[in-house]
């Protein structure tokens, strides 16, 4: 069923580590072309600023090759639109297969450009099909098709976001479909626990399944306003408490990574959202109290870390190991000149009574916000 | 094979040391595991929360608090902060509490000025003094972080600067943008060059090259603007890609090709009569751009 065998990925993980390792100075750079020998695949990559490149405008050709068929051949009919695109879908999807027979692309942008346009296509042919049908009825065809989708994608070339995708869609078919608010919540959170439970030796895919079992069980920030404080609603409460503390508890066991940091944005989103549960009032104050609690749980764990044998302790360390680390932090440094908090005086006159203003929408340039 | 079989065989073979081969094999088996990011997201959050909780607490209650209880926990704030900054050895923890002073600085220049209106018309100094501020702490605490808040705080200068013209247009803003890019990115590279925080370069040109690219581009999809938008742009996008591909920085190639398609695009698009030639020309532009990166793909490989 898989395009790339399992020998080839672990080959093409082996690459990229041993070019992390090189970048962070564990192993030297006259060493690499000895390694490399054990690690010989004929797949073609490319860098991921040249896939997304690749990715875009691949998808720009589907989507304007397309429109000018139906342009061209002056398709009006819904019946023969959903014809062009299911047809158009089979020939992405079998370019998409030529390009990796033929070329051995991997993660290229193009072949995923053309395989995700292949579900997409037939989502929207699908749609066409069922123009007259209700809407809910519509998207909820349209998010099995991408649940299957994504996930035959996965199964093909391993895609392992549009498997993330395919676990999101099906979560979501309930909403749709199931009109009592608890009824759907519950059933889109028993999918992904589920999910969570079954899915075994994918870090992203149980990653995503918390995520997701959390977003619909924690009731002020899912979009389903529910306002009642029954027994659904206090559940919900324990259960935003409990999934953080679990997640916590079995990523720190088993070192992994991204279950590790979904559990604590969790855990941020909880304590974030813990009066609003409890419907206690807001104090302006609240959020100096997190900040600190925070910086203060921060500098803690650092410490305590820090004063391990070697700086570890129970193999954690508080030091960056890998170059990966200070290029994460050295990009979201640089993309935060986007987003920083400004605070300008504004420019009118402020009477003794009035409030200070302190938003600077007057502002310019570079993303200036203009919020405190 | 597993990469622990791998790591095996080579030490085995003498192509890694003993040392290498623990180091490595300790990291692969999650025997050491760093924290390291998330200890600096818990402690950014941790800032950037203080200092919104601080603004909505002297909003709430300036009235009830006073000047004088404010400025005086705003100058005890910023003083405390700085003295750890100055007092204890750069790391991650003197990073954001760095970033906590200079955001405590900003708010409490930002009361002074709402208060007692000091500098009344030309307010605007008191954002450039902050740039210049944060400028000096990030080459002195050599903090990425806060240049990219002086970098963004000396874009709301010039900001502010151009609407205080009678006359804002849309081309003043767009003048002012593209003089702040110039300024950033040859002052980057002017830093560069003199041997100052070379690593800094990259926050500069990123900085610089999204500003002076969205400047340009919005010229171009302006029908009024002047025709040298759409010739600088053309020019940019190849200095852009160009330089992308010598320094085998591709993220300046991916900026030059998309800003440079989307600018080309909407000209060309806007003297296309009818929806076939519109997307006839969607078709052939993006396979030539696709048959390009391809081409320059293949010569690069997995290099980044």
């Amino acid at each position: 069923m898989r395009r790339y065998s399992r020998e080839e990925e672990e080959t093409i993980q082996a690459q990229d580590l041993i070019r992390e390792w090189m970048r962070s100075g564990l192993i030297e750079k006259e060493q690499i072309p000895r390694l490399s020998e054990d690690l010989q695949t004929d797949v073609r990559r490319t860098n991921n600023f040249l896939r997304l490149v690749l990715l875009l405008f691949t998808a720009i050709i589907i989507g304007a090759s397309l429109l000018l068929l139906i342009d061209i051949l002056h398709i009006t009919e819904d019946r023969a639109r959903a014809m062009a695109c299911a047809a158009a879908a089979a020939f992405c999807f079998g370019l998409a297969e030529l390009l990796v027979a033929k070329f051995r692309v991997y993660r290229f942008g193009v072949e995923e450009a053309l395989a995700i346009g292949a579900v997409v296509l037939v989502i929207a042919g699908v749609v066409h099909m069922m123009w007259k049908a209700n809407f809910d009825s519509i998207l909820a065809m349209a998010l099995a098709i991408g649940a299957v989708g994504g996930l035959l994608l996965y199964l093909r070339f391993g895609f392992v976001y549009t498997g993330v995708i395919a676990i999101a869609c099906a979560a979501m078919i309930p909403f749709p479909l199931v009109h009592p608010v608890v009824g759907r919540h519950l059933l889109a959170a028993a999918i992904l626990l589920v999910t969570f439970v079954l899915v075994r030796g994918n870090d992203l895919f149980r990653a995503a399944a918390l995520a997701g079992s959390y977003v619909v069980l924690n009731l002020h920030i899912s979009p389903d306003a529910v306002t009642d404080r029954g027994g659904f609603y206090w559940t919900t409460y324990v259960m935003i408490w409990l999934l953080p503390v679990v997640g916590l508890s079995l990523s720190l066991r088993a070192r992994d990574r991204l279950l590790m940091d979904v559990s604590g944005a969790m855990l941020i989103a909880t304590l974030s959202t813990n009066k609003l549960y409890l419907g206690l009032p807001q104090q302006t104050w609240d959020p100096i109290l997190f900040g600190l609690f925070l910086m203060i749980a921060a500098v803690w764990i650092r410490r305590w870390l820090a004063g391990g044998p070697n700086g570890t302790r129970f193999g954690f360390t508080a030091a960056r190991v890998l170059n990966r680390d200070s290029r994460l932090m050295t990009v979201v440094s640089t993309a935060s000149a986007a987003f920083q908090p400004h605070v300008s005086p504004s420019a009118p006159a402020v009477t003794e009574t009035a409030k200070p203003q302190f938003a600077g929408g007057r502002s310019g340039g570079a993303g200036a916000s203009g919020e405190f | 094979m597993s990469t622990v079989a791998l790591l095996q065989r080579w030490k085995d073979s003498g192509a890694i040391t003993a040392g290498q081969f623990e180091t490595l094999i300790a990291i692969v088996r999650k025997e050491r595991f760093s924290v390291f990011v998330e200890l600096n997201v818990l402690l950014y959050l941790g800032v950037l929360s203080l200092v919104a909780g601080i603004g909505w607490t002297i909003n709430t209650y300036f009235a009830d608090l006073g000047d004088a209880a404010i400025l005086i926990g705003l100058t005890a704030l910023l003083t405390s902060s700085l003295y750890y900054c100055f007092s204890h050895k750069p790391g991650m923890v003197v990073d954001y509490i760095l970033y906590l002073a200079c955001l405590t600085l900003a708010a409490e220049l930002a009361y002074l000025e709402s208060r007692f209106q000091m500098l009344r018309d030309h307010w605007d100094y008191y954002v450039l003094l902050s740039a210049l501020v944060y400028f000096f702490f990030a080459y002195r605490f050599d903090n990425r972080l806060v240049l990219s808040l002086a970098l963004s705080t000396l874009a709301a200068w010039f900001g502010v600067k151009i609407s205080r013209f009678d006359l804002i247009s849309n081309d003043s803003l767009r003048v002012a943008a593209i003089g702040y890019g110039l300024i950033v990115s040859g002052g980057g590279l002017l830093l560069a060059h003199q041997g100052i925080k070379k690593h800094f370069l990259e926050t500069y040109l990123h900085v610089g090259a999204n500003v002076l690219f969205i400047a340009l581009v919005s010229g171009v999809f302006d029908r009024n603007a002047n025709w040298a938008y759409l010739l600088g742009l053309v020019i940019l996008a190849a200095v852009s890609i160009r330089a992308g591909v010598h320094f085998s920085r591709f993220v300046f190639v991916v900026y030059g090709t998309i800003y440079g398609y989307i600018g080309l695009s909407a000209e060309i698009l806007r003297r296309l009569g009818t929806d076939t030639a519109a997307l006839s020309y969607i078709v052939v532009s993006s396979t030539i751009v696709i048959v390009a990166i391809v081409i320059l793909a293949r010569r690069f490989g997995r290099e980044e």
